[in-house]
């Protein structure tokens, strides 16, 4: 059972979601809140030590999900952060990606898939939609002169994105590239990190720290 | 037009037969009034009327020599022995006035120390005097006076019209060949000798050894007890020049009458051309972006009546089924049917607006992107199903620009067609291609299902929705069908500025 946290200011959301995640039998739901300071009221006081996943809307009242991630992705690194969002809108996804999370979930998924995009996602990060990868891809370019070799993307990891920038499922790709689809999440996993990574030292670059 | 009146108006008038008349003391020319005996001139008669003839001396005269310039004659000084003078008479009584001389120096004088010679001088045997003087080098003014000289022109031994202007009490101007020289302070002094010695200095007597004898030809003498304006000036220099064949120096230009009305009214003509020029150009940009706007809102209200359409439909579903489920008596398995629909409704509403906010979205506005997109969205649209999918785009494609309406109506009349497929023609396998052609993107929907009939009514409504929206953004449309499957072509014109 993996722990797991909800920030969704939308109450019958929220209620779906604690149903549908407590009624799973794979996840326990450890909190659902109704804004980001409810959250971080909770996580400073020590309660959510043991939790694996965190999903939460962008939009919410206060702080935003977005400066959420930011703020607690240095403090838990081992969470896999997951951003709500009702259609894959890539400029926000992309924003969250960037602050540390591994990736977004549509509200309107059907339940059944909810719960499987879930564990996928804990597995190995989530799908990227070809708009995604395609924000993904021109982020590398931009700040390439500045790059920590760690942080720049391998020939494998850049073949995966681009073909993801084209629209290819995972599916697709595994069978392009001759490998299994698991090598394929993996490959995504790193390159989310590498983003966090690259911006990271963007964002230290630009406060004079690196 | 203008430009052409002004330049008439600046070109000389028509020289005149005679030098300007008033104040005009002294009149001697070589082509008149000469009396001689053999070549030696006994008189030189005034020409003002004025009778201020100069005479020959028992010692001085001057040569009349014929045909020496532009067929006249002139009288040759020898810088030896030549010299005239008149009589007495009042010289510049009223501080004012002007001595116009057309002379050529021919050489050294040979009774003064530095070849100098007097062309013409109102010493007459007292006092001090003002002097035309001719050295090798150029002719000067001397002034008696204040004893200072000051070279008129420079050296040559061509034929010269030299000037002399005095027109206030403390300043004295200088010409030649009609160009203003320089201008000479005389410090309110008056010469106070009252006649004219031509050829020499008017010393006799005591001061022989130097009487400084002009070594040349002069032809005509202007003497006047006025000062002579500009225009008299010019017309005095204008007559001179005319007839013994002198050419003059133009005056430049800002000196010329007329040129500041000239000059000013050209740059007024200059000035509104500009701002007419500049105006126009405002107001056509403006009319450009204007229009700009107006393609922009036009689009723009194109999409939104769209949106309306679909997404209003959609919620419509939704609102009806619900009423539905709780106005009448429904049976369990009823009423889950009906919630499937909404959710299903729901659910394709979500679908739309992504659809949308993709369509709008300026970032993705690449041929790429669309069919990064179409192949996202068929792949999505397949998935739960057991079809054969075929996805036939080009690796790489010209990085052609879409406006959003293209984009839009290029995705729907592809999703209606994968649709048609599916759902009407029971397809086992659905293939969707891009061919780049030269001049066209060729988009293809084909299957291999039981072919779309047009005669149900939503069937001939979706083609002709298909159809139109090809229409719209200036594409073709063509639909082939048969019992064993159905291509769907439609295709946009490549622009010429395809890339940019």
């Amino acid at each position: 059972m993996v722990s797991l946290a909800i920030i969704e200011d939308d109450e019958t959301i929220r209620n779906y979601l604690t149903a549908l995640i407590a009624g799973s039998g794979a996840f326990n739901l450890a909190g659902a809140f109704p804004d980001a300071e409810a959250a971080r009221t909770f996580f400073e006081d020590g309660l959510g030590d043991g939790v694996e996943l965190l999903l939460t809307d962008v939009q919410l009242p206060g702080m935003n999900g977005i400066d959420f991630i930011a703020w607690l992705k240095p403090l838990r690194p081992e969470i896999q952060f997951m951003v709500l969002s009702v259609y894959d809108d890539a400029d926000r996804v992309f924003k969250a990606l960037k602050a540390g999370a591994s990736g977004y979930v549509l509200k309107n998924t059907p339940a059944a898939k909810l719960i499987e995009s879930l564990q996928e996602l804990q597995r190995g990060g989530s799908p990227m939609s070809s708009q995604i990868a395609r924000k993904v891809v021109n982020a590398f370019q931009a700040d390439y002169a500045y790059n920590d070799p760690k942080a720049s993307l391998s020939l494998r990891e850049q073949e995966v994105l681009s073909l993801l920038s084209k629209g290819y499922s995972y599916k697709e790709i595994a069978a392009q590239l001759f490998i299994s689809i698991e090598t394929v999440r993996t490959h995504i996993r790193n390159i989310y990190e590498k983003l966090h990574v690259c911006n990271r030292a963007d964002a230290l670059r630009k406060t004079g720290l690196s | 037009m203008r430009i052409f009146f002004l330049l008439l108006l600046l070109s000389p008038a028509g020289a005149s037969a005679q030098p300007p008349r008033a104040g005009l003391h002294l009149w001697l020319r070589a082509d008149s009034g000469v009396q001689s005996s053999g070549n030696r001139v006994v008189r030189w008669a005034d020409g003002s009327g004025n009778g201020h003839d100069a005479f020959a001396r028992a010692d001085r005269t001057a040569q009349w020599a014929q045909q020496a310039l532009n067929g006249l004659p002139v009288l040759r000084f020898n810088g030896n022995t030549s010299g005239l003078q008149t009589k007495p008479f009042a010289t510049f009584p009223k501080r004012r006035g002007t001595i116009v001389v057309v002379a050529r120096v021919a050489g050294r004088s040979n009774t003064s120390g530095a070849g100098a010679g007097v062309l013409v001088s109102t010493y007459h045997g007292q006092g001090n005097t003002w002097e035309l003087l001719a050295l090798p080098q150029h002719i000067s003014f001397y002034d008696g006076v204040s004893g200072s000289a000051r070279p008129i022109n420079a050296s040559d031994k061509a034929w010269n019209i030299v000037t002399i202007v005095r027109n206030s009490d403390s300043t004295l101007r200088l010409y030649q060949r009609g160009r203003f020289s320089g201008e000479l302070e005389v410090d309110a002094n008056q010469p106070d000798t009252n006649a004219l010695n031509i050829g020499f200095n008017g010393h006799g007597g005591n001061r022989d050894s130097i009487p400084e004898i002009f070594n040349g030809d002069i032809a005509e003498i202007l003497y006047y007890n006025n000062a002579l304006t500009e225009p008299e000036l010019a017309a005095a220099h204008e007559y001179l020049a005319r007839k013994w064949g002198i050419a003059l120096v133009p005056p430049p230009l800002y000196e010329r009458p007329y040129f500041y009305g000239a000059a000013t009214l050209v740059l007024l003509a200059v000035a509104i051309a500009l701002t007419r020029y500049l105006s126009v150009r405002k107001l056509k940009r403006r009319l450009r972006s204007l229009e700009q706007e107006r393609t922009l809102e036009a689009e723009r209200n194109r999409i939104s009546k769209d949106m309306h359409d679909e997404i209003g439909s959609g919620l419509t579903q939704i609102a009806l089924l619900s009423e539905l489920m709780q106005a009448q008596e429904r049976s369990r398995e009823e009423l889950l049917r009906d919630v499937s629909s909404i959710s299903a409704s729901a659910r394709r509403l979500v679908q739309n607006m992504g659809e949308i906010v993709w369509t709008l979205n300026p970032q993705f506005d690449s041929l790429e992107n669309l069919l990064a997109f179409l192949r996202e969205q068929a792949g999505s649209y397949f998935e739960p199903f057991d079809i054969a999918l075929k996805i036939d785009f080009p690796d790489t494609v010209p990085p052609v620009r879409l406006s959003n309406e293209e984009r839009r109506n290029l995705f729907l009349v592809a999703k209606e067609a994968w649709n048609n497929a599916f759902k009407h023609a029971h397809a086992g396998s659905i293939g969707i291609g891009l061919q780049v052609q030269q001049r066209m993107l060729c988009f293809r929907v084909w299957d291999d299902g039981r072919g779309v009939s047009g005669t149900t009514r939503s069937g001939a409504n979706g083609l002709r929705n298909m159809e139109r929206r090809m229409l719209d953004i200036g594409g073709e449309f063509a639909l082939h069908s048969s019992a064993e499957g159905t291509t769907v072509r439609f295709a946009i014109p490549l622009r010429g500025d395809a890339g940019v």
